[in-house]
């Protein structure tokens, strides 16, 4: 029984680190549209026109 | 609570981190989705590419007609020729190799989200178009959409 709640425990760990660097990346990485990722691309129109 | 191993619970904690970050965050590759519509048409490209879409594209007219020039069409004059038969019918002209228009035409198209911004549009600016257009009916002949409707749908 011990076993089990040691391994519960590590994984109640795991799941609050994965919680911790999901809210980072939501927080840190800002959602962005395709049309304006493809507006952003510096000279994205001139490939493929020379 | 007293008899938790410390050292395993801040190891699975870091490897919680850890794993989270590797799956959600990739590191960003500027290219741009190369399609057949996209590397077929314009007015400045290859000369070879330019008689592949004059076979096939409707802008095949405009195409071909300025294959044999390093660049796209500058003046507006030039621009005018094309507008009678743009690559969207009246009132639609090609962009020039560096996303420039002809003189007096404000609406910008974009031909991947299928748009069309006005000068109103907040991303106006940083939008480099691949057709222009005389106003805002052509632009909608033409099957665009503007940008804002395409905002609300969403």
């Amino acid at each position: 029984m011990d076993f089990v709640i040691q391994w519960l425990w590590c994984l109640l760990a795991f799941v609050v680190g994965s919680v911790v660097a999901w809210l980072i990346t939501v927080v840190s990485i800002r959602r962005t549209s395709k049309e304006e990722a493809l507006a952003d691309l510096p000279g994205s129109r001139e490939i493929g026109a020379r | 609570m007293h008899d938790v191993n410390w050292w395993l619970m801040a190891l699975s904690f870091v490897l919680g981190l850890l794993l989270t970050f590797a799956f959600t965050i990739r590191r960003v590759k500027r290219e741009v989705p190369e399609t057949a519509a996209f590397a077929g048409r314009g007015p400045g490209l290859r000369a070879e590419g330019a008689a592949a879409a004059g076979a096939a594209a409707a802008g095949g007219a405009a195409g071909a007609k300025f294959a044999g020039r390093e660049r796209g069409p500058t003046s507006a004059t030039e621009f005018a020729e094309v507008g009678e038969s743009g690559p969207y019918g009246v009132g639609s002209a090609r962009a020039a190799a560096g996303g420039s228009g002809p003189s007096g035409w404000t609406v910008k198209g974009n031909e991947d989200s299928m748009l069309y911004h006005t000068p109103e549009s907040p991303s106006y600016a940083q939008t480099i178009a691949e057709v222009w257009f005389i106003d805002e009916e052509s632009a909608e002949r033409g099957g665009f959409t503007h940008w804002h409707e395409r905002g609300r749908k969403r």
